[in-house]
């Protein structure tokens, strides 16, 4: 693993792909082991992707999941070729 | 200023691949801000400026191209210039000092994209090089290959990296602008050294057109996920 310090919109990517590894909707604890945070900057974060929009809340037999939404969808797709792009130059994002 | 040596079929030709070489680079420009929006990266940010200027520098080479081929080959007989202002000042001599000025900047550009440097220090670098644009200017060939020299070995190591078709797309653009530098070196040789440097380099520059187009194009893998 890459010992380089995470940019925020990385850590926002790994989120939102933890979430979609698990088929689009996902438990606080998978998006926390998934994107490796700790509870207080998943807390913070995930609040922040709520705040944009990019995900959502849903309650599914009294669990809490958090959702991607269709602008969440968006962000990962425009991360996935802006970060094609920049691979092709050697910047890392 | 040394004369370039221009075979008389091809002026004109060369005007049309440098605002081929304008447009492709000023859509990277375009994509590059784009990224710069989105991430907010320094180096997306000297991509973009990079791109934009030396766009504006083939714009302008392609601008006076265009003028000195219709005031040579179409109006003219005997004794012709395309003067500017004055009877000292040539139009295509314009197109080329501002392209000279504008590439080296933008290839600086490069050279500070690939930098790692702090948020307070490359204000500081940038103006340090600054004063060498204007000693080195006679010998703005050399100097250019120089500092595409870098840029070049840094998109190398990016394609090491990397190790796709896109990384190996980038690289083949930046090595085909130092290698037109490089042969136009040459040009007091022959003429025809002249065509085949602008062939180069708009084979590079068609070369970041694909891998822009096969980045628009792609299908984003995180629909086959969800």
């Amino acid at each position: 693993m890459s010992s380089e310090r995470r940019s925020k919109m990385r850590i926002f990517l790994d989120m939102l792909n933890s979430i979609a590894k698990k088929g689009g909707q996902a438990k606080p604890t998978h998006i926390m082991y998934g994107s490796n945070l700790s509870h207080d900057r998943l807390k913070s974060y995930l609040e922040f992707l709520l705040e944009k929009g990019f995900i959502e809340e849903i309650l599914e037999d009294e669990r809490m999941l958090y959702k991607i939404t269709e602008r969440g969808k968006k962000f990962m797709q425009e991360f996935e070729k802006i970060e094609e792009f920049s691979n092709a130059f050697g910047i890392d994002i | 200023m040394p004369q370039l040596l221009v075979p008389f079929s091809f002026i004109g030709f060369d005007a049309v691949i440098y605002l081929l070489a304008s447009v492709i680079g000023f859509t990277v420009a375009f994509y590059a801000l784009k990224m710069h929006n989105f991430t907010s990266n320094r180096s997306h940010f000297f991509l973009y400026l990079g791109f934009v200027v030396l766009s504006m520098g083939f714009f302008v080479l392609s601008i006076s191209g265009f003028y000195t081929f219709f005031a040579l080959r179409v109006s003219c007989i005997h004794n012709c210039y395309a003067l500017l202002f004055d009877q000292s000042f040539d139009v295509i001599d314009f197109g080329y000092y501002i392209y000279y000025l504008s590439s080296l900047v933008a290839y600086g550009l490069f050279v500070l994209m690939y930098l790692p440097l702090h948020r307070k220090d490359y204000k500081q670098k940038m103006f340090s090089v600054a004063p060498l644009w204007f000693v080195m200017f006679p010998f703005f060939h050399m100097f250019s290959i120089f500092l595409i020299a870098y840029v070049v070995f840094r998109s190398w190591v990016g394609f090491l990296q990397a190790k796709n078709y896109n990384s190996l797309s980038v690289f083949a653009a930046f090595l085909s602008i130092g290698a037109f530098h490089t042969i136009l070196l040459l040009n007091i040789f022959s003429k025809e050294i002249y065509v085949l440097a602008h062939f180069i380099l708009v084979l590079g520059f068609l070369s970041l057109l694909t891998v822009l187009i096969r980045i628009i194009r792609k299908k984003p893998s995180i629909l086959e996920r969800l």
